[in-house]
């Protein structure tokens, strides 16, 4: 546990007014504020520290005794004696959204052992019902995974929640378990769960929405003559037929057989393919020659 | 009787330490939607996350209800940009392999 500069962090010297620090406060409270930094946990942690230390110097008693003692806290045996917590636990798999209201969790070991569990504000809020903070999480899965509808349990605070994936879910797609999030206070509904998707792509299609798209190979003499070819699709092999002339890049669509659509059972997106003709590269001396009788033929109009 | 998805305009405001014609300010500005009923006046569960962060702008930064305002405004307009700005940036990483 290190010694935290209340000072430092409100960027102000020891004889500051309660006046400068309140408007030290406001303005590192408007850069780092939550709301105005969502999903910045850097400046979620510089608020937190900022809060701490305006509880603190805000305070005339508590500043008081943070001045007295503060650089000193290590011999300050009183510190130690209002401080018999232990450490918590930190670094869970889900985060808390900011709620608007620190409780005692959120301050630093170094402020609970200097001002005790009830060092900060209750403001009497105590016989109120109350909904508790929302939490965030996110879950990782591959894109191979969620063609499928499929279930899995994520612990959340020691809690098991058992989650029904609907195939086709989205990369970046979030999902609200009203109830799972943090205890209500004093009888208060629990908070909400917010589970984030994060889908890797692990196969060899793009996915745009429910639609898959790939690029295939063609050997040239099937483009020119035409014929049959393999096209992989995300659940098997299928053939197709290739007129002669195909072009290059040219895109056929098979209806279905992309991805499924979320929450409707039985509906696909496409799948579009894009043959990509192969010029080969190194030819043999006949082949050459054959080429060379084909250029003739062009050039003189015969065909 | 109030329906327990409705929370108590009082009650918020007493957690709060606000007074309940801040709430009645906010909905002149349009940033949130109050329901009258029989007991009282309430605000829909589902309008709470938005009511608590306005309040927190109002009280943390010490911001006044048109303050608020701007900053709900500018703050959902920067949401819809971040939206588009991934949808984009996705797009693009799948097309880049």
């Amino acid at each position: 546990m290190e010694f935290i500069d209340y000072y430092k962090i409100l960027e102000i010297d020891k004889n500051s007014s309660p006046e400068d620090i309140k408007k030290a406060y406001r303005k590192l409270a408007r850069k780092y504020h939550p709301d105005l930094n969502p999903n910045n946990k850097e400046a979620e942690s510089k608020f937190k520290q900022v809060n701490e230390a305006n509880e603190v110097l805000s305070d005339p008693e508590k500043r008081k005794k943070y001045d007295q003692y503060g650089k000193d806290w290590k011999h300050a045996e009183e510190f130690e004696k209002a401080g018999q917590r232990q450490s918590r636990p930190r670094g869970q798999a889900s985060s808390k959204a900011y709620s608007g209201h620190y409780t005692e969790e959120d301050f630093s070991d170094f402020f609970s052992s200097m001002f005790g569990g009830g060092g900060f504000q209750s403001s009497g809020r105590e016989n109120l019902k109350y909904k508790g903070a929302d939490y965030k999480a996110e879950l990782h899965l591959r894109l191979s995974d969620v063609y499928q509808t499929q279930k899995q349990t994520l612990t959340v605070d020691g809690k098991n929640i058992r989650l029904t994936i609907p195939a086709g879910v989205e990369d970046g797609q979030t999902i609200k378990i009203r109830g799972y999030g943090g205890e209500g206070m004093n009888g208060g509904p629990s908070g909400d769960l917010y589970v984030k998707f994060v889908i890797k792509n692990d196969t060899g299609f793009v996915r745009e929405g429910n639609d898959l798209y790939v690029k295939v190979n063609v050997d040239l003499y099937t483009a020119i003559l035409g014929g049959e070819i393999t096209v992989p699709t995300i659940t098997g092999k299928v053939k197709l037929k290739l007129s002669a002339g195909t072009q290059n890049d040219t895109k056929v669509r098979l209806k279905g057989k992309g991805f499924p659509v979320y929450k409707e059972e039985g509906k696909f997106g496409d799948l579009y393919v894009t043959y990509k003709v192969e010029i080969p590269k190194n030819i043999t001396e006949q082949e050459k020659s054959l080429f060379e009788q084909l250029a003739k033929l062009r050039d003189h109009g015969t065909i | 009787m109030a329906r327990s998805n409705h929370i108590s305009i009082h009650t918020f405001c007493q957690y709060h330490g606000i007074e309940s014609r801040l709430i009645f300010t906010f909905q002149e500005l349009g940033l949130v939607e109050i329901v009258e009923e029989e007991a009282g006046f309430f605000l829909e569960e589902e309008a709470l996350s938005r009511m608590e962060q306005i309040v927190r702008l109002y009280k943390d930064l010490d911001l006044s209800p048109e303050g608020v305002e701007v900053v709900m405004g500018l703050l959902g307009k920067i949401e819809q940009l971040q939206e588009e700005n991934l949808f984009l940036i996705r797009k693009l990483r799948k097309w880049e392999k």
